[in-house]
């Protein structure tokens, strides 16, 4: 069973469409990336899934339930949302202790993920005087409170550094590798290429791709690129064995549908000699791109 | 109970808390002094001037009410809390008794303020203070009526929410459109909160030709609490979107 799933999730807001007919699962001791363009749907979903946003139609189901009907909320799901919310003036720790008393949680754990997320040495300022990288480490420790089984955080690394980056990875690697289902979003892929193991990609609240990461990479685009002392003979003699072939700028060949093999055989069958030949992988950041229909940045 | 204590946190940990009631303690102190100095110019009667000084603190119950609910919308603590407490009812029922007990300590501490300096320097001018009944009977329509403004506050700021809109409503309903009734014939303005509370607190005003003490403060605790669950209803509902 899921985790965490959405299904046929519509929600509106007015005439605005947030998100539609999505469904999708997430399972327990993996990282699921969330990705999608600013504005996706995201957010809303995520929201669903903590029972702060009604849906207009389907339903956000936390381990099999609604989760309004979770007992132990803070113990069974910590979550860290986009828009950092804190009281400025508060304190950092304070902000952790109201939260650990609504759940009856120990003290002594507050100290502990102070500690994990490396905030106890400001625990005592006020969140106002925090850097955005704070907050965000400062949400984290918020959504670890309560040893969750589940994770889920909204962009948590916008505002971190590359330390702050690479500590976060590792920390969702544990959590996965302690069992914990992690869910993740970002607009941006490569801060999740690297931790993520299933990648769940919406585009204007609809679902475009729920595949493991390694089939999101290959996909349907893996090509081979030919370089030869006789680019046109070439291609005619693998257009004859039903490959699709594009020329690339320096006069090499692009091919589609025949692998490494059968491309050397037939250049050998055709007497002409290769120069290159070499598996094109798309980029992630490419393969993203096109799922999601957004334009390169220049 | 645990919700309890995480909502009493909330509002000890921020510094507008006692700031708000050190300004209200001060203005009241102010007030005592005001009222030696300026001796020959009251003739308003005992009872109001022992009355005096709660004014600000008023409006600083209504103001505490209003930002118990609206700071978590307006910085987004409320997705935080309503995660660690998905049922969204027994949040607000946490907020309505931290409010009744800070309403409650506040008033307490008015009535100290009260008795510890307005009452010997109004018997050093005057020589004779009000009875002691009548004066206990002020004290503690003035600590029950600012428990029930914190909770008027919360139910003004449930239904509002924006933190501005709400304190501008909650006060402009209660001290200017809620006094207008008065001016209609018959005794409808009695039902109204500004005049429930001048009955409550004992005024001479007030309770002569409107309600008594008791039945003012069933009236502005029809208010408070009407209002408080029409807040709760709209929370329970609404959707989190920040």
């Amino acid at each position: 069973m899921p985790q965490l799933e959405v299904r046929g999730l519509s929600k509106r807001y007015g005439k605005t469409v947030a998100v539609e007919d999505l469904s999708f699962g997430v399972e327990a001791g993996r990282v699921t990336g969330f990705l999608g363009p600013n504005g996706a749907g995201k957010t809303t979903t995520m929201r669903a899934l903590l029972g702060l946003v009604r849906p207009s139609s389907g339903e956000a189901l936390v381990e099999g339930r609604p989760p309004a009907a979770m007992t132990d909320p803070l113990r069974t799901i910590g979550a860290a949302l986009e828009a950092t919310a804190f009281h400025p003036g508060r304190s950092g720790r304070n902000h952790l202790r109201v939260l650990a008393a609504a759940a009856s949680i120990p003290r002594a754990r507050v100290e502990e993920v102070l500690a994990m997320v490396e905030l106890t040495d400001s625990a005592d300022r006020r969140v106002k005087g925090y850097s955005l990288g704070m907050r965000q480490r400062l949400a984290l420790a918020a959504a670890l409170l309560g040893e969750p089984r589940i994770l889920i955080l909204d962009e948590p690394a916008n505002g971190l550094d590359p330390q702050g980056m690479r500590w976060l990875r590792n920390l969702l690697r544990d959590q996965a590798a302690g069992g914990c289902t992690v869910f993740v979003s970002s607009h941006l892929l490569s801060e999740i290429a690297q931790t993520a193991d299933e990648l769940v990609v919406i585009r204007d609240g609809k679902l475009v791709a729920k595949t493991s990461l390694d089939e999101f990479t290959t996909g349907s685009t893996a090509r081979m690129r030919v370089r030869c002392a006789d680019p046109t003979g070439l291609a005619s003699a693998l257009e004859g064995r039903g490959a699709g072939v594009e020329r690339d700028g320096d006069g090499a060949l692009l091919v589609s549908t025949l692998d490494g093999e059968a491309i050397g055989t037939a250049a050998l069958a055709a007497g002409i000699a290769l120069h290159e030949l070499a598996a094109q992988r798309s980029s992630l950041e490419e393969r993203f791109l096109e799922l999601t229909g957004e334009e390169a940045p220049q | 109970m645990n919700l309890l204590r995480s909502e009493a946190l909330k509002l000890t940990t921020i510094r507008s808390t006692w700031t708000m009631l050190g300004i209200g303690l001060l203005v009241e102190g102010l007030f005592a002094g005001l009222y030696v100095g300026l001796a020959s110019l009251t003739d308003i009667g005992p009872i109001v001037e022992v009355e005096t000084g709660t004014g600000l603190l008023m409006v600083m119950m209504l103001v505490l009410g209003v930002l118990a609910i609206t700071t978590e919308f307006r910085h987004g603590t409320a997705s935080t809390t309503f995660l660690a407490s998905p049922r969204r009812h027994p949040v607000m029922l946490a907020k309505l008794g931290v409010m009744l007990a800070a309403g409650i300590l506040a008033g307490l501490v008015y009535v100290a303020v009260n008795a510890g300096l307005a009452l010997p320097l109004f018997s050093s001018r005057e020589g004779s203070l009000p009875s002691f009944g009548d004066i206990a009977s002020v004290y503690t329509g003035v600590v029950i009526s600012f428990a029930l403004l914190c909770t008027f506050g919360l139910g003004v700021g449930a239904i509002v929410r924006n933190q501005v809109g709400a304190i501008i409503a909650a006060l402009a309903f209660f001290f200017i459109l809620s006094p207008l009734p008065e001016l209609l014939p018959g005794n409808i303005g009695d039902y109204f909160p500004s005049q429930a509370i001048g009955s409550l607190h004992g005024l001479p005003d007030a309770t002569e030709d409107g309600l008594g003490q008791f039945a003012g403060g069933l009236v502005l605790a029809a208010w408070s609490l009407g209002l408080f669950a029409l807040g709760t209803l709209l929370v329970a509902r609404r959707d989190l979107n920040e």
